[in-house]
């Protein structure tokens, strides 16, 4: 099949997802309507409405009933995933950065930005708990920060947490010991953490930084285990379902671009080896930088969301399926 | 007001008057002391750190005196006079106070949502002339928007109050002719009025502006050095005879098979006619023309960007604020200004993709291709044969 280009959003894309099985594509942009699509033609099943700013993550439960969306209106939100009605609000003094779903989606965690005298903070509410899910209700977990903590998911179950920070430092906390981090990482990256996201079988992290890489990480203690390079700002970065690929996507901001001499865009995505941590393939499509990306279940698509609004959903032709790596 | 005359030598008032004046930058939102309810539209709107020009330029514009910025199309320069109408504003002041004026009325649109968007925790009114505003009329709006013709045609019945003047993509304006209409609009305010104004480039029009609207304005202009063509590929080619053009650019089009190409002539007939030329070969042209209404260009700019037509013929003035994918840029005309050279062929701030350039030289021009190497310190090469490995194909 021919790339998919899917135009839904008015601004630039966020993060894309997908459900479990793949057979749908969530989205969301600094516009306020997320988006679910069918990810087979790329048609638009319909939005979440009820934002009022940029739309900064979203996530999807395992059995697709659920969904959360972060947002720079300072609410985190529940949605039901098949009506799009909202189920709960959560709110905070400064604006909301990245959310996501436990393994049994029942928790949800997020992070917040650091804004004048607020700091950064990461919290984990428990969706069967009503006093935490009404108005004013308060995290069963909460840790401050003084530098922005930018991405954040579950690694493992329903326990342990790991976060991606401004300064490039990654930490892993365990919710049942919330006092300190149980694992630590300052030396693999030097500038923003921009996504972080779990191989499909849990064992492993990609990290993806503005310090033009991304790194392959032990999920157990955060050890960097590989280091992928690009020329430029990485802002996402995915792994292969069922091959030893990683993929990475990102470009120079946008506003600063006029301010560099690089020589060239580079917005394509760069497909690498996992092991020998060698780029062997790109594919091109946008006409600014990708912000997200995100590999499909059955290993042979990828989703793509640029800084120019649009979706791609690229699928790999037979050469993929066929090529082994010559070492 | 006193209408007083003043004589500024030319030369001084140009050569002082094309340098800045500070140089000072903020670095984050955060330390810009701005009311922390614009600090929440900024960070709500998706805003997440200030460009380059945002830090040098919102810092100085809430200290009441009047500015000069000149950055990029695509760098945030109108976001910097939307943040510094709303730190100024009193919002229980029911009054007029700011007005600012665009050249196209899709541009004030623009600025006129996101106005609403960045000032959604505050309580501020304000409204977009030339469009629906019977649903806004029973409140004092604290901000105008519009032409400065929409402007002309609604003048408010009370300015007394009005202390922040803004001048939005002042150099379109002023290659329209609009300066004595500004000049009227600026007449019926209080004297001690703040002007801003933004532009992409600074020709002598702007700086005549800047020199009778304005008191020792603080000037924020972009660095020669920042000005890059610097990792862009140019080209040129020497087609001798205007008339010859046209055949160049079919072998052109036809070499590059199915990249698509931006095309730039310097007059809105020429577009009119070149779109006609190509529409009998034929080949799916979008071009722009002085009637268009700015949400049909934005249609068409769609229509390029998504790769349905393949060629836009446009002018300078027409592409000014639209993000137009560049793959191609042919230069059917060469640009006399200076500026537009740059913005033509430079990189967009917006997307930051570049083109690859190729400009059609005559002999009654390709004096001026010296000019510009020299200008921007750059090289613009004879085209090859094999230039089509030189396109960045994005």
């Amino acid at each position: 099949m021919r790339p998919l280009s899917l135009k839904g959003h008015e601004r630039a894309l966020t993060r894309v997802r997908f459900n479990r099985e793949g057979d749908l594509t969530f989205s969301c942009a600094k516009d306020k309507k997320p988006c679910v699509w069918y990810t087979e033609n790329g048609e638009r099943i319909g939005s979440y409405d009820g934002h009022n700013g940029a739309v900064w993550d979203i996530d999807v439960s395992w059995d697709t009933t659920k969904c959360v969306t972060a947002s720079g209106d300072l609410t985190v939100k529940i949605w039901d995933a098949e009506l799009g009605n909202c189920l709960y609000t959560i709110n905070h003094q400064t604006p909301m950065k990245s959310c996501g779903f436990s393994y049994s989606g029942n928790l949800v965690c997020f992070t917040t930005q650091k804004m004048t005298k607020n700091l950064s903070t990461f919290q984990v509410r428990d969706l069967r708990d009503s006093s935490q899910m009404v108005e004013g209700g308060e995290s069963f977990f909460y840790s401050q920060f003084d530098v922005n903590a930018t991405t954040a998911l579950f690694t493992q179950m329903d326990d342990l947490v790991t976060i991606g920070f401004e300064s490039g430092l990654l930490q892993q906390y365990d919710l049942r010991n919330p006092d300190t981090p149980i694992h630590t990482n300052e030396s693999v990256h030097r500038y923003s953490v921009q996504d972080l996201q779990l191989s499909p079988r849990g064992d492993f992290l990609i990290s993806a930084s503005r310090d033009k890489t991304a790194a392959l990480l032990d999920v157990n203690d955060l050890k960097k285990l590989k280091q992928y390079k690009s020329e430029r700002p990485v802002n996402s970065a995915c792994i292969s379902p069922n091959r030893d690929h990683i993929c990475l996507g990102g470009g120079e901001d946008a506003m600063q671009v006029t301010q560099t001499s690089v020589s060239a865009g580079h917005f394509e995505a760069k497909i690498y080896h996992m092991v020998f941590e060698e780029e062997f393939a790109r594919f091109k499509g946008h006409f600014g930088p990708i912000n997200t990306m995100a590999w499909h279940p059955s290993g042979t698509i990828i989703a793509t969301g640029g800084e120019d609004g649009y979706i791609r959903i690229q699928e790999f032709d037979e050469d993929y399926l066929g090529f082994t790596y010559d070492f | 007001m006193t209408d007083t005359k003043v004589t500024i030598s030319v030369v001084d008032s140009s050569s002082s008057s094309k340098e800045g004046n500070y140089d000072e930058v903020v670095e984050s939102f955060d330390d810009m002391e701005l009311k922390e309810e614009l600090l929440r539209g900024i960070y709500g709107f998706g805003f997440e750190k200030p460009s380059a020009i945002q830090k040098s330029a919102v810092a100085p514009c809430t200290t009441g005196k009047d500015v000069t910025i000149q950055s990029q199309a695509g760098s945030g320069k109108t976001v910097i006079s939307l943040i510094d109408i709303l730190q100024g504003i009193d919002c229980e002041d029911a009054h007029l106070q700011v007005i600012l004026l665009a050249p196209q009325r899709g541009m004030a649109q623009r600025a006129h949502e996101q106005l609403k968007s960045l000032g959604r925790n505050l309580n501020v009114n304000a409204t977009c002339l030339g469009f629906d505003t019977t649903a806004e009329n029973d409140k004092i709006s604290h901000v105008l928007m519009g032409t400065p013709k929409d402007f002309l045609s609604n003048i408010p019945s009370d300015t007394s109050r009005i202390k922040m003047f803004v001048l939005d993509e002042a150099d379109e304006m002023l290659s329209k002719g609009f300066k004595d209409q500004i000049y009227e609009v600026f007449r019926s305010m209080p004297q001690d009025v703040q002007v801003v104004l933004l532009s992409a480039t600074m020709p002598s029009e702007v700086l005549d502006v800047t020199n009778r609207f304005m008191r020792d304005p603080i000037r924020i202009l972009v660095k020669k050095d920042e000005l890059t063509l610097e990792g862009i590929r140019q080209f040129y080619i020497n087609v001798q005879k205007d008339e010859w053009k046209f055949n160049c650019l079919c072998d052109l089009l036809k070499t590059s098979r199915e990249t698509q190409a931006l095309i730039f002539c310097n007059t809105r007939r020429r577009v009119t006619q070149l779109t006609e030329q190509l529409m009998s070969i034929p080949i799916k042209v979008s071009c722009f023309h002085g009637n268009m209404e700015h949400n049909e260009r934005e249609d068409m700019v769609k229509d390029f960007n998504s790769r349905n037509t393949r060629v836009l013929v446009t002018t300078d003035l027409m592409a000014r604020g639209m993000n137009i994918r560049k793959s191609l840029i042919i230069n059917y005309d060469v640009s006399g200004n200076m500026e537009n050279y740059m913005l033509r062929n430079g990189r967009q701030g917006n997307f930051g993709s570049k083109g690859l350039p190729i400009s059609f030289f005559t002999e009654n021009d390709i004096s001026d291709l010296k000019k510009i190497e020299n200008h921007y310190s750059t090289r613009i090469e004879e085209m090859p044969e094999s230039f089509l490995e030189y396109l960045d194909e994005n």
